[in-house]
């Protein structure tokens, strides 16, 4: 061990190990382990728990790996990688081991609200099962002595064992050729998602009506997980997929006709590439068919994803585009929603009866939006960032309490909200013309409830939406936002006027959320003061951010992410929040331009990766704390 | 300059912004006119108001201490310092119960062995929770806040904000998601009593006087200390302060550290006013806080402690005071309302809060 070079080894796996240690520690305690358990990736071999864990651990071998070797391949030093991964794994495996053993001996359940005995018997890799558990209760320091012996020696050298091996295995992984890695990471990682979208699958009706589509289904899985083998052809598949990628790809392009290939300058109507435009087609002919073909769990998901991109698309505007940080954007879609709903409802109890229908209440309730996001306008003009977000967080909270409180109960319904509101409208139940269908076949029949009535205006809202975003961003209000993101000073000196600037930003953000409101509202029948909490705002934040801020595409991407995964897996439903601020915070810190960044961040970051931090008021930061500081003294 | 050119040159905007002031001073003013002049409440009744206020005020003060100091230092909201009262609160809990258990929180009288054992052992808890605070402060400034430093406003901000989601929900899952009673100590529910009707719960003096002692210290800390002076240094410039051979990351980590032992303090203290925690309970307390925080002009610590106690104030006798007198149903329900419009209003009118003179445009 005098070789300098294995003792860095040991000191990188140690650090990467105690890290991913206390990350496990984390996941465990919080009751992720537990709670992923009861979902089977591959039955009987593999659960969502085991990926958590188990993964953190693997991650920190390879982290330590890639730490000792730096991340250019021209040095291999299999030796030294290798030990820094089984150090790693060996360290993060003493923690896990701390802790079984730390349970035995005290009751650390009384604290911790989910360190159970079924934790202790999934971190022992069912070595330590309930019953032997709950045997274990020690006394004097004879017994102690004994307890720790035998756990020590009966059950925790599996999981050191085990976390071993996985960061023995991470660190083989990153001494595999950038390819064959790239490859590896693919097919596990469809695996891993196929494998956890299993129910998904289950809900969508057109998978069940086709005789091909529900064979491979049952080739794939069994009750509850995959088949050992499906994941395994899977995994081939994939990964075999991602070597031969490149290749396939060409041998594609060379097929297609000229127009399609990307790179090709063939233009079609309105001046977009031709690939566009057929990918459009496509894509709203497959929407169309969506919610029928899809059923209703997925519609029901869908119209929720679709509401928020729509939320998105204007917080868009007001953060993305003109860097204005709205942390009550919810009070919009609030004032959307009880718009509508006060002017439909047909509760006989409700204070105001007018009982219109939802096409004649959305006019009204954009007149409302619009002039709510010029009243908040107004009074923040003259603030910026931090405090422009607090005092839009104000505002949020104070319409949230408005609505619960008593003394607007006659117009707001209080705390028990508005009910009775109507639909849209009724779709009749009919059949799908084509190629003359039988009424259960693939293509579906119409049965429409709620969830798929509501799905084509909130779409058809999406596209207007997109639309008017995307022809405002290149517009000349478009470039005036960007240079008020820039530098607010700046933009006035260049003519810029800031009050309309601002006031448009706000208004057509306003909007977007009130449309979403109202369709909210619609679709629910019923609205609570509840739901427009400041988990609202700060949801539409989140994707926005995870999308990259600035970006359209992006809005779609982040909304998909943030709201309808989590809507499909319910196992997140109770760590949603958790990992949303995780998730803030790593994307902040390793990738603060988001999934799908904007152009024009891109190009920033592209050329000057260094400097360029992200998106928002680069400009109006100053260049950084030393220098703002000295401007403010 | 003259009055006739003031008003040529008045934005329109600034002048709806006037009349929206004016229009709620006129309100404000007229409620409690009519409150007072109807006689609705006693001298004795706004003697109980003021003294809830000034403790709930104490307590905010503490908490606003905490962005006052990392505002003054780095110009960034922490987002998550209420999370890291809350991360006190409720980590202290369970020595709580542990030490009533044991029967050392009870007590009948102030006065005896017993009673100063019970305020011995409420120093301990208190002591207990700022250390946990103090932890949980400087990893989330190690983690999360360090390596962002000059990047753009908005980047920090946004990761307090998912700091503060992570740890609020990190805090659920470990302590699970009930509302926790705290143990009910009986001392403290003593009343001092001067005078008819005019009295004062030994809760309350405790949790005032404790809230005091804190902030003296913190003052004679920040004042009197090598550690205060390199702080007030790298608040003044940090790069002038680095050049002068002083550590500006650990000068930063120690604030974060000053600041959370504060905030896990008030946490002790919120528990024994209120007897209950939850993994939710610094969200609310938490942008009072920062509310207090911006009344007394952020940055400044004597500012701090003087918005939270007038925000404590405000928020207890106003809507009593001013809501009533309008004639608006169950005003109490609206004591929140109250503290976020106030807030709303000095953000915009009076941005540098009362004592405030260090923000500038760029805040």
């Amino acid at each position: 061990m005098n070789d300098p070079r294995m003792r860095q080894a040991l000191r990188t796996g140690l650090r990467r190990g105690l890290i991913g240690g206390c990350i496990v520690l984390l996941v465990a305690l919080v009751g992720m382990v537990e709670s992923f358990t009861k979902r089977q990736l591959i039955t009987d071999w593999l659960d969502l728990g085991q990926v958590a864990w188990l993964g953190a651990v693997l991650l920190s071998g390879y982290g330590a790996a890639r730490d000792l070797l730096g991340r250019d391949e021209d040095r291999p030093a299999p030796v030294p990688a290798l030990v820094a991964g089984a150090a790693a794994g060996l360290a993060a495996g003493a923690v896990v081991v701390a802790l079984i053993v730390l349970g035995t001996q005290l009751d650390v359940g009384a604290v911790f609200d989910k360190a159970r005995p079924q934790l202790y018997e999934l971190l022992s890799l069912g070595g330590l099962d309930r019953e032997t558990f709950g045997e274990m209760a020690p006394a004097g320091v004879g017994e102690r002595l004994a307890l720790l012996a035998s756990v020590l020696l009966r059950y925790a050298w599996a999981p050191w064992l085990a976390c071993a091996a996985m960061g023995l295995l991470g660190a083989a992984v990153h001494l595999l050729p950038g390819k064959a890695r790239g490859a590896v990471g693919v097919g596990t990682l469809v695996v891993l998602i196929m494998g956890t979208i299993q129910d998904l699958l289950t809900k969508i009706d057109f998978i069940e009506r086709s005789t091909i589509l529900q064979g491979i289904y049952d080739a794939l899985y069994t009750r509850s997980g995959m088949t050992v083998l499906g994941a395994l052809l899977l995994w081939l598949l994939t990964s075999g997929l991602r070597l031969v990628w490149p290749d396939v790809r060409e041998r594609v392009a060379a097929v297609l006709p000229a127009p399609l290939v990307a790179g090709e300058r063939g233009r079609g109507p309105g001046g977009l590439p031709l690939r566009y435009l057929v990918g459009l087609a496509v894509l709203a002919l497959f929407l169309l068919w969506f919610p029928f073909g899809f059923g209703k769990v997925s519609a029901d998901v869908m119209d929720l994803v679709g509401i928020y991109i729509l939320m998105g698309l204007g917080l868009n505007i007001v953060v993305g585009f003109a860097g204005l940080l709205d942390l009550g954007y919810v009070a919009f879609f609030a004032i959307g929603a009880y718009t509508v709903g006060i002017l439909t409802s047909t509760d006989p109890d409700a204070g105001i009866q007018v009982g219109w229908t939802l096409w004649q209440a959305l006019p009204v309730a954009i007149l409302f939006t619009i002039l709510a996001g010029v009243i908040l306008g107004v009074p923040v003009l003259k603030t910026h960032g931090d405090y422009l977000a607090i005092i839009t967080l104000g505002f949020g909270e104070i319409i949230r309490i408005l609505a619960i409180s008593d003394a607007l109960k006659p117009v707001m319904g209080g705390a028990q909200g508005i009910t009775l509101i109507p639909k849209p409208f009724d779709l009749p139940e009919l059949t799908l013309p084509l190629a003359g269908a039988p009424s259960d076949a693939f293509w579906g029949r119409l049965d429409p409830g709620i969830q798929q009535e509501v799905f084509f205006p909130i779409l058809l809202a999406v596209i207007v939406a997109a639309y008017v975003s995307w022809r405002l961003r290149h517009s000349r209000f478009g470039r005036a936002w960007m240079a008020l993101r820039e530098d607010e000073n700046v933009a006035e000196a260049m003519g810029i006027n800031l009050v309309s600037t601002k006031l448009l930003a706000f208004a057509t953000g306003a909007v977007f959320a009130g449309v979403g409101g109202a369709l909210f509202a619609s679709k629910l029948g019923s609205i609570y003061p509840s739901s427009f909490g400041l988990l609202v705002s700060i949801n539409v934040l989140v994707l926005i951010i995870v999308g990259g801020m600035g970006s359209i595409p992006g809005v779609f991407v982040g909304a998909l992410a943030i709201v309808g995964l989590p809507e499909l897996l319910r196992e997140f439903e109770d760590f949603r929040l958790l990992l949303y601020g995780a998730v803030l915070v790593v994307m902040m810190l390793n990738r603060p331009e988001g999934l799908w960044p904007a152009a024009i961040v891109r190009r920033e970051l592209g050329r000057d990766k260094a400097a360029a931090v992200g998106p928002g008021d680069s400009g109006s930061a100053g260049a950084g704390q030393s220098a703002s500081a000295g401007g403010e003294a | 300059m003259p009055w006739s050119r003031r008003l040529r040159r008045l934005h329109p905007t600034d002048a709806i912004m006037g009349l929206v002031g004016l229009a709620v001073v006129s309100a404000v003013l007229y409620g409690s006119w009519v409150t007072l002049t109807s006689g609705k409440y006693g001298g004795a009744d706004w003697f109980s108001f003021a003294v809830d206020g000034l403790t709930q005020g104490s307590i905010y003060a503490l908490i606003a201490l905490g962005y006052t100091l990392v505002y003054g230092i780095l110009r960034m909201i922490n987002f998550a310092h209420g999370e890291i009262f809350t991360a006190g609160a409720m980590t202290t809990f369970y020595f709580a119960i542990w030490m009533d258990g044991k029967g050392w929180l009870s007590a009948e009288r102030l006065m005896s062995a017993a009673g100063l054992r019970v305020l011995g052992v409420i120093v301990l808890l208190i002591t207990i929770s700022a250390l946990v605070s103090t932890v949980v402060a400087v990893l989330l400034e190690r983690i999360a806040y360090r390596p962002l430093r000059g990047a753009p406003r908005l980047i920090p901000l946004i990761t307090a904000i998912g700091a503060s989601f992570f740890l609020q929900y990190t805090l659920r899952g470990l302590y699970g998601s009930g509302i926790r009673a705290y143990p009910d100590v009986k001392m403290l529910k003593q009343q001092i009593v001067f005078g008819a009707g005019y009295s004062i719960a030994l809760r309350q003096l405790v949790v005032m006087g404790a809230a005091l002692a804190l902030m003296l210290a913190l003052v004679a800390f920040v004042q009197g200390t090598r550690t205060g002076m390199a702080m007030r240094a790298v608040a003044e410039d940090k790069q002038a302060a680095a050049l002068m051979g002083i550590d500006v990351d650990r000068t930063i980590a120690m604030t974060f550290a000053v600041g959370g032992a504060m905030a896990g303090a008030a946490g002790v203290l919120y528990a024994l006013m209120f007897r209950q925690t939850q993994f939710f309970m610094g969200f609310i307390p938490g942008l009072k806080a920062f509310t207090a925080a911006v009344l007394g002009g952020i940055g400044n610590i004597p500012g701090a402690m003087l918005g939270g106690l007038f925000l404590g104030l405000a928020e207890s006798i106003g809507p009593f005071l001013f809501l009533d007198g309008l004639g608006i149903a169950s005003p109490n329900q609206l004591k929140d309302a109250i503290a976020f419009t106030m807030l709303v209003l000095v953000l915009i009118f009076r941005p540098t809060g009362i004592l405030g003179e260090r923000v500038t445009k760029r805040a």
